[in-house]
């Protein structure tokens, strides 16, 4: 008698479903070999994420930000520089020079006192004021490398190829505006990823309250006295008698296309910028009137410090109604001259005289009426 | 014989259900691990929301209150920078503070506790009631709501870099360390 396993082959059937229904259970939640890394997915994902956040906040923020702190304070302490010395650099390269070793260490070949070394620049000049001290960019960017691997247990390398800084001037930056350069290496290792880049870093501020080198300098040389100057960007912008009143008392700057511009100012060079040029008026008032008052010629800045302007010849150098004054202090503004061009330049062709009396002196007191009092020492006519 | 048929099928599923519950049951009792998703992400986007949202974004009472007395001016400041001008300039004394290791000068219950109060006047609404948590700033516990930080099962931090300039001068701080503690 033969004898069957399966009685019945439905049996069979139903047997075979239920091994299938196990099998397919059984396979669904079998452990699977990448199940361990699963787990490390995230981490992963989110370690990387926090190394790609840094390398952007780098690129996009970080670097131009400790860029322009450091190149606004080595201009700065350039501007100190050259008014402890007493003299200009020579030209746009040895200005570079310098400027880019006292923005990426903070440092500068001293030859005050004929020191001739490269020191930190307060030594140099003996300030006990902090110029640089801390402030470099190479202290910058040791800085956030600790920062990252202390934080974020990145290692980050940061560097930056010789001494690459530019400055420039142009469209772009305008008369009140500079700009700087460097190129940048960097790495960042986060174990699994690594980024390996080269950034061109640029940034373009303004320079107000710097002093500017050409007053502190040429004071000292043309006239025997040291004076100074802030840049600061004047308001004005419409020019009449009473406007260039006041542009003489606050001493600011504007645009003028044969003026010299600010980088031009920490050199010897004496040259006019058709995108950047930039001038003050000279007020005798905050100088000494005597010692200023024995320059003749126009009393704009670089035409005062400078030789681009005509001198004292007849024809070429006017009084202005209402603002020259052949007395000293507290009279405003003793022996105020300006050139032809510059008498246009601020609408006061109807104003300027010779040597004879002020021919409007009488009006004066009508038409100066919008300055009278505006500033404590500024009387009322 | 259908009916014979339909037991054994019932049959082997009864089987399989009381195998599968105890497996799960076993598996459940031995590898319980709290869920760590949720606050982890809430951990990342609270630093994230804190380091880029900006003051101009903002517009709450104590924010108004500080622009109104001079006390924020850099409308671009993040909510991490200008909490940590606020410890650095408001709520610490750094003159004579020698430059040694601890030494933060940081002192709100001598001086102001402008960065809690900021702190405190913005977070709220970020992070959903159950969760607590703490900012650390430049390793100084500034600001918080909840307890149990030793005792939880899982603490999530995030930390981020800080830097900024004063009032968009060339005064240069940083970078500093802000870290963020979520935990339920």
């Amino acid at each position: 008698m033969a004898i069957s396993v399966f009685p019945s082959k439905r049996g069979f059937f139903f047997t075979i479903i239920a091994m299938l229904i196990v099998s397919v259970l059984f396979v669904s939640f079998m452990p699977k070999s990448g199940v361990t890394l699963v787990h490390k997915i995230p981490s992963t994902e989110s370690r990387i994420n926090v190394a790609n956040d840094f390398v952007e906040t780098l690129k996009t923020s970080y670097l131009p930000m400790a860029l322009r702190t450091s190149s606004y304070s080595a201009l700065n302490s350039l501007s100190e520089y050259t008014k402890a010395y007493g003299s200009l650099f020579t030209d746009y390269d040895d200005l570079n020079t310098n400027f880019a070793e006292m923005m990426l260490n903070g440092s500068i070949f001293c030859r005050l006192g004929g020191q001739n070394a490269v020191m930190a620049v307060e030594d140099c000049i003996g300030s006990s004021e902090t110029l640089m001290m801390g402030r470099d960019f190479t202290r910058r960017l040791r800085d956030i490398e600790n920062a990252s691997v202390s934080t974020l247990q990145l290692q980050t390398a940061l560097n930056y190829s010789g001494f690459n800084a530019v400055l420039f001037q142009n469209n772009a930056t305008g008369p009140f505006q500079v700009g700087v350069k460097i190129t940048i290496n960097f790495s960042v290792n986060a174990g699994l990823a690594w980024w390996n880049d080269t950034k061109d870093v640029e940034v373009i501020f303004s320079f107000e309250g710097i002093e500017d080198p050409l007053y502190s300098v040429k004071s000292q040389s043309d006239l025997g006295l040291l004076y100074t100057n802030v840049f600061n960007r004047t308001n004005i912008t419409s020019w009449n008698i009473t406007n260039t009143f006041l542009e003489i008392e606050w001493r600011k700057y504007r645009y003028e296309k044969n003026g010299s511009a600010f980088l031009t100012r920490f050199t010897s060079l004496d040259e006019a910028s058709e995108c950047c040029g930039i001038e003050s008026l000279i007020n005798p008032f905050a100088m000494d009137d005597a010692v200023v008052g024995n320059v003749e010629r126009p009393y704009v800045d670089w035409c005062f410090f400078g030789t681009r302007c005509p001198g004292d010849q007849p024809g070429a150098l006017w009084n202005i109604s209402c603002i020259t004054d052949t007395a000293q202090s507290p009279e405003k503004f003793y022996r105020f001259s300006l050139d032809t061009y510059h008498a246009s330049t601020y609408n006061l062709t109807d104003f300027v005289y010779g040597a004879e009396p002020d021919p409007n002196a009488a009006q004066c007191n009508g038409m100066m009426q919008a300055v009278c009092g505006i500033d404590p020492d500024t009387p009322c006519i | 014989m259908a009916k014979r048929g339909q037991y054994f099928t019932i049959d082997a599923f009864v089987a399989l259900l009381v195998v599968t519950t105890g497996l799960v049951l076993v598996l459940a009792v031995n590898s319980y691990t709290p869920s760590s998703g949720q606050p982890e992400r809430l951990s990342q986007e609270f630093v994230n929301v804190l380091a880029q949202t900006k003051i101009k974004e903002l517009n709450n009472f104590f924010v108004m209150q500080q622009v109104r007395n001079g006390n924020i001016t850099d409308f671009d400041n993040t909510i991490l920078q200008q909490a940590y001008e606020f410890k650095r300039y408001f709520d610490s004394f750094l003159v004579g503070c020698p430059p040694a290791t601890g030494c933060h000068g940081y002192e709100p219950s001598v001086h102001t506790n402008m960065s809690a109060e900021f702190l405190a006047s913005v977070t709220p609404s970020l992070v959903p009631k159950q969760y607590s948590f703490e900012i650390i700033i430049d390793g100084d516990s500034v600001h918080g709501r909840g307890e149990g930080q030793d005792t939880t099962d899982l603490l999530i931090s995030s930390k981020r870099i800080v830097f900024g300039v004063v009032n968009k001068s060339v005064e240069f701080w940083g970078p500093v360390t802000v870290e963020v503690r979520v935990w339920q």
